[in-house]
């Protein structure tokens, strides 16, 4: 098992030699970044299949999946150490976005998607 | 097997505390990560003293109070519904006060309203991919890319030598912790796998540390 090290920010401050920060990746609120990506590129890629704003998710037979990359790794906005239990809640997540878009697509026909 | 250390850092968390996930830390932090500095003028490099970077105002302050008398004799999610609501919000702001520092040595960090600028009316109500915005006064505030706050002040939270950083040493506390007694499997009877998924889920939402190594930039 390899564990990395994290990358302290640049000094700013004389205080962050001492005391360094730590840059985030993702955004710090409970956004959705995990759901959405933390840049307007990867929210945007993942909305490029579906009409209505909806995520892209792949039909197979009956069931809806998450698309996969070239590797087989699962798109979404965050995906590192995934297992099923990852792919189970980002899939409910997804799905119940477009659900949304759906009910709001229904309730005020009038607006673009 | 690759594992992000921020994953492996918060199970070591929850196996210790996992009163560290309660709901109203985690309220506190996931709204206002990064945001305490109320003013920057009160900032000052006093890295003796253990200075709250956030103030509440007096009518908060005497809130705070008098649910901390009532939580005495009943917890906040015992209370009816709403007014347990006012406790959260209560203990969010003592939590904000006390337990949120910022990552920086000053506010200007998180921008203000000149420097950056609102490019879009739609961002008022609309979500900023970047996390921008959620504060008009300081657009920067938990942005991707800034350093995450803290849960205690800077001064002390000095870069570990080699020797603190393994001491005690992981391998040791996964064997206290994870290690099965006499051959036998621990049952952990407080949560289940869901759990697990769930909390791993919103750490994903929340933080992901550069990493040395790591090929994604910011």
């Amino acid at each position: 098992m390899e564990v990395f090290r994290t990358k302290p920010d640049k000094v700013r401050d004389p205080s962050d030699i001492k005391c360094p920060g730590y840059n985030n990746e993702n955004t710090a609120w409970w956004d959705g970044s995990q759901i959405y990506g933390s840049s307007e590129e990867a929210t945007q890629a993942l909305r490029t299949k579906l009409p209505d704003g909806k995520l892209t998710l792949d039909e197979i037979g009956a069931a809806s999946f998450l698309p996969r990359d070239k590797d087989g790794n699962p798109l979404t906005g965050f995906n590192s150490n995934w297992w099923l239990g990852m792919e189970m809640l980002h899939t409910l997540f997804a799905l119940e976005h477009n659900a949304i878009c759906d009910a709001l697509k229904a309730a005020y026909p009038e607006m673009t998607g | 097997m690759l594992l992000k250390q921020d994953d492996l850092s918060i199970s070591i968390l929850i196996l210790l505390n996992f009163s560290a996930m309660a709901p109203p830390n985690a309220a506190s932090n996931g709204a206002s990560n990064g945001a305490h500095v109320s003013n920057g003028a009160k900032q000052e490099p006093a890295h003796d003293k253990l200075l709250p970077a956030f103030q509440p105002s007096l009518p908060e302050r005497v809130g705070i109070g008098a649910f901390k008398l009532l939580n005495k004799v009943v917890p906040w999610y015992k209370l009816p519904g709403l007014i347990g609501a006012f406790n959260l919000a209560f203990l969010r702001l003592e939590l904000r006060q006390f337990n949120l520092h910022d990552g920086y040595a000053s506010a200007e960090a998180q921008g203000n309203s000149e420097s950056i600028p609102l490019p879009d009316d739609r961002y008022l109500g609309a979500r900023h991919s970047d996390g921008k915005f959620n504060s008009l006064e300081m657009p920067l505030m938990g942005c991707k890319g800034l350093r995450f706050g803290r849960n205690f002040p800077r001064h002390m939270c000095p870069k570990p030598t080699e020797e603190e950083l393994w001491t005690p040493n992981p391998r040791l506390i996964s064997d206290k912790f994870m290690a099965r007694r006499d051959g036998k499997f621990i049952p952990a009877t407080t949560l289940n796998l869901l759990a697990a998924a769930w909390i791993q889920f919103q750490i994903h939402d929340w933080f992901n540390h550069v990493q040395v190594g790591s090929t994604a930039g910011v």
